[in-house]
């Protein structure tokens, strides 16, 4: 309920801000094509990255502590603030998986995992996390790989968003996909505020399947973790510690550390939605290690924030996560 | 107190050994539910929007997505025409109106357990507004027969559903609504016949019930095929009939001047409608591919009885079907045809007696065509009901041939999330 209040609240936001300015624009010259397009592909961005948002939601819940989701919000905001879209705004919210995750919604709608929260160690970790997501967010990777689907791909990553553990008795009930027509688009646009020329919905289905099966695609997780890394920096805390918590994630599933390191064979275990959507913890710590020596991380004194975190985790019944959660 | 009532009805002036009744001896003059209005209320075996709590609460188990669907019938209008009734001359009764037969929305809950589904609504399944007026003059013994009529009659639910599918081809739904019935006569008669005999009176009648209508609905999947049977059990928490009557005139029994007679009825007759029927709906739909439907449904309603006014509201158990098909011209267009029953609860009319009921028995029609976008539809079209029967309009043993027909334009919107 809580979600749906500071959703309310963070979409009237977004849209007073473009409606605001459309109405500064009107006293100024009429706006360009190129400006009403990027007006418009702003608004399907919010669109499609509320409606992600509220899906997961639904399909997870929300973890509803007002704290601890607020004291996500402090840390996310202020990494924000480093980063190089410093002028978006942006929602955190923590949704209820012990599963260690997090996702990225366009529009700048950003959840992390309950299970995520748990297995970090300090303000720092969760400020690493939240700058990986804010990477994907401000270079719109989840916008633009929709963007450069066709119709034929969108409908079918739609259709297995759909699909997922939908029975063929089911589906068999699916009527033909309508074609949106620009009268439809428009209706729909003053109708419920969605935007017109994008078939918001089907976007957002398409996204979910990116998301919960076959991820962005190594090169730009690899860039989130990199630049992500960069804004923690930036912010303030610790360079490694993404690196540090990228590690734990394997070592509490029984991996040794020089697994994180080093790479080389190891027990198969059950993919996780983690595992399936991001490169290999060992390949994402070469590219961090990469970004760390450019920047000279070494002479960089960083905060930890072990003590803010605690303190903030002492909201949590189980604080810790178990290697089972993995 | 029921012979006083008979009388009074039975000697209601030259027209109307038949007084002038909303419905309650039909069950299907409405069809509601956007893609069942389309598809004739052939919708049992589908019911996988919110208009499941009248048709199979079993079938939200199987929805694809959740909706918030609305129907508005624009424009209502009924014609029911007693051949030569008055000698040579028909008599014809319309009514007419606008009404909104349908609000309702229907939310999956997967995310609590799977294949869990909620719907509510809110429903019309009966409405008629007759305001009528008559003069007759000259017609046999008759100088001048003038009568006012107003009719205001609704049926109408309001009610939930929750429905579980059990692995992936079965479900079972539960649906309860409050029905509430709503049926206000008032009649006006002012007659004058040739030997000088006059008839004045005033009569109002008013029948207000509430019940339970309680659903238990299942629906199997099978391939491209899908069975679906619903019993509706309904129980009447409260009914009264309020009868008012004041009449005066001054014609004896053998309709002839006389001394003046006034009399007055004022009476409340608790449990007059006594029952409403058990219904059992049985249904059928084929999925052939994704641009064509086909449903059909046999729905059975049982015997209802009345003990304190049976002449008037006993109701007989009928049989009707229905049957559509939905097919996508377009991605975005999509054309549905229906055809069903609407069969008369009243018993058919016998020769040799008199005061006998209506008896009209309509097959219907209906067509509509819808505009659908990505996340929301409207659907609009119309519903045509032809009727024949007969009837005894006229007091005496005379049978009359009933002639009836109503068109519905409705049109409907739906939104997905």
């Amino acid at each position: 309920m809580r979600f749906v209040k500071l959703q309310t609240l963070l979409f009237w936001t977004l849209l007073g801000c473009v409606r605001s300015s459309e109405m500064t624009l009107s006293a100024e010259p009429p706006l360009t094509a190129e400006q009403k397009n990027q007006l418009e592909e702003a608004q399907s961005e919010m669109d499609i990255g509320r409606n992600m948002a509220g899906r997961i939601l639904r399909l997870y819940g929300t973890h509803g502590d007002e704290g601890l989701t607020q004291y996500v919000n402090e840390v996310g905001v202020l990494v924000s603030r480093s980063s190089d879209f410093s002028d978006r705004r942006y929602m955190f919210e923590i949704y209820k998986s012990d599963s260690v995750n997090a996702f990225a919604c366009p529009g700048g709608y950003i959840l992390i995992s309950l299970g995520a929260i748990k297995l970090a160690k300090s303000e720092a970790e969760l400020a690493h996390i939240l700058g990986h997501e804010i990477t994907h967010v401000g270079k719109k990777h989840m916008l633009k790989a929709l963007q450069k689907m066709n119709k034929e791909e969108l409908d079918r990553a739609a259709a297995k968003d759909t699909e997922q553990e939908t029975p063929e008795t089911v589906l068999i009930r699916k009527r033909p996909e309508p074609e949106e027509s620009l009268t439809g688009a428009t209706l729909a646009r003053y109708l419920t505020g969605n935007s017109a020329g994008f078939n918001v919905i089907k976007a957002a289905k398409a996204g979910m399947a990116l998301m919960l099966e076959k991820g962005l695609g190594a090169e730009l997780e690899f860039d989130a973790d990199r630049e992500g890394t960069r804004y923690a920096i930036q912010a303030g805390y610790h360079p490694k510690a993404l690196m540090n918590f990228l590690c734990r994630i394997e070592t509490s599933r029984g991996r040794p550390k020089s697994y994180c390191l080093s790479g080389g064979e190891v027990e198969q275990k059950p993919l996780t939605v983690l595992d399936k959507t991001h490169p290999k913890v060992p390949d994402r710590i070469v590219q961090i290690q990469g970004v760390l020596a450019t920047l000279k991380a070494d002479e960089i004194v960083g905060a930890y924030g072990k003590k803010r975190f605690k303190e903030a985790k002492k909201r949590l019944k189980n604080p810790e996560i178990g290697s089972e959660a993995l | 107190m029921r012979t006083l009532v008979k009388s009074s009805v039975l000697m209601f002036g030259a027209l109307g050994t038949s007084l002038l009744r909303a419905d309650q001896f039909h069950w299907n003059n409405l069809v509601v539910g956007e893609r069942a209005m389309g598809l004739g209320g052939a919708f049992c075996a589908v019911a996988d929007d919110a208009s499941a709590i009248i048709y199979n609460p079993a079938g939200i188990a199987f929805a694809l997505s959740n909706d918030v669907t609305g129907s508005a019938n624009a424009f209502y209008k009924k014609q029911v025409t007693y051949k030569k009734a008055l000698g040579t001359k028909d008599f014809v009764e319309r009514s007419g109106g606008t009404l909104a037969p349908f609000f309702g929305g229907m939310q999956k809950m997967d995310s609590l357990t799977k294949g869990l589904a909620f719907a509510f609504g809110l429903y019309t399944i009966d409405s008629e507004l007759k305001d009528q007026d008559d003069t007759i003059s000259n017609l046999g013994s008759l100088d001048r027969f003038h009568r006012t009529a107003n009719i205001r009659s609704s049926t109408t639910g309001a009610g939930a559903a929750v429905a579980k599918r059990f692995g992936s081809n079965f479900s079972a739904g539960l649906s309860l609504s409050v029905i509430t019935i709503d049926e206000l006569v008032q009649e006006y008669q002012d007659v004058s016949y040739t030997n000088q005999s006059y008839l004045s009176q005033n009569f109002r009648t008013q029948l207000s019930g509430s019940g339970l209508d309680a659903g238990l609905g299942v629906q199997y999947a099978l391939g491209t095929w899908s069975l679906g049977l619903v019993v509706k059990l309904r129980h009447l928490l409260s009914d009264s009939y309020d009868v008012g009557l004041d009449r005066r005139t001054n014609r004896d029994d053998t309709g002839n001047p006389g001394t003046i007679e006034v009399s007055q009825v004022d009476q409340k007759i608790e449990g007059a409608l006594g029952a409403l029927p058990t219904e059992v709906r049985a249904g059928v739909a084929w999925f052939p591919t994704t641009d064509l439907l086909w449903t059909f449904d046999l729905i059975y309603e049982g015997q209802a009885k009345s003990e304190k006014l049976p002449t008037i509201y006993n109701r007989q158990a009928v049989t009707n079907f229905a049957t559509g098909a939905e097919y996508y011209i377009t991605p975005s267009i999509p054309l549905r045809v229906g055809t069903f029953t609407n069969y008369d609860a009243r018993p058919k009319l016998v020769k040799g007696k008199t005061g006998q009921l209506d008896h009209v028995d309509y097959l219907g029609q209906t067509l509509f065509l819808g505009w659908v976008q990505p996340n929301s539809q409207v659907a609009g079209g119309l519903i045509y009901q032809g009727g024949k029967g007969e009837a005894q309009k006229v007091q005496s043993e005379k049978i009359q041939t009933v002639e009836a027909q109503s068109y519905t334009f409705a049109i409907s919107a739906t939104h997905s999330f």
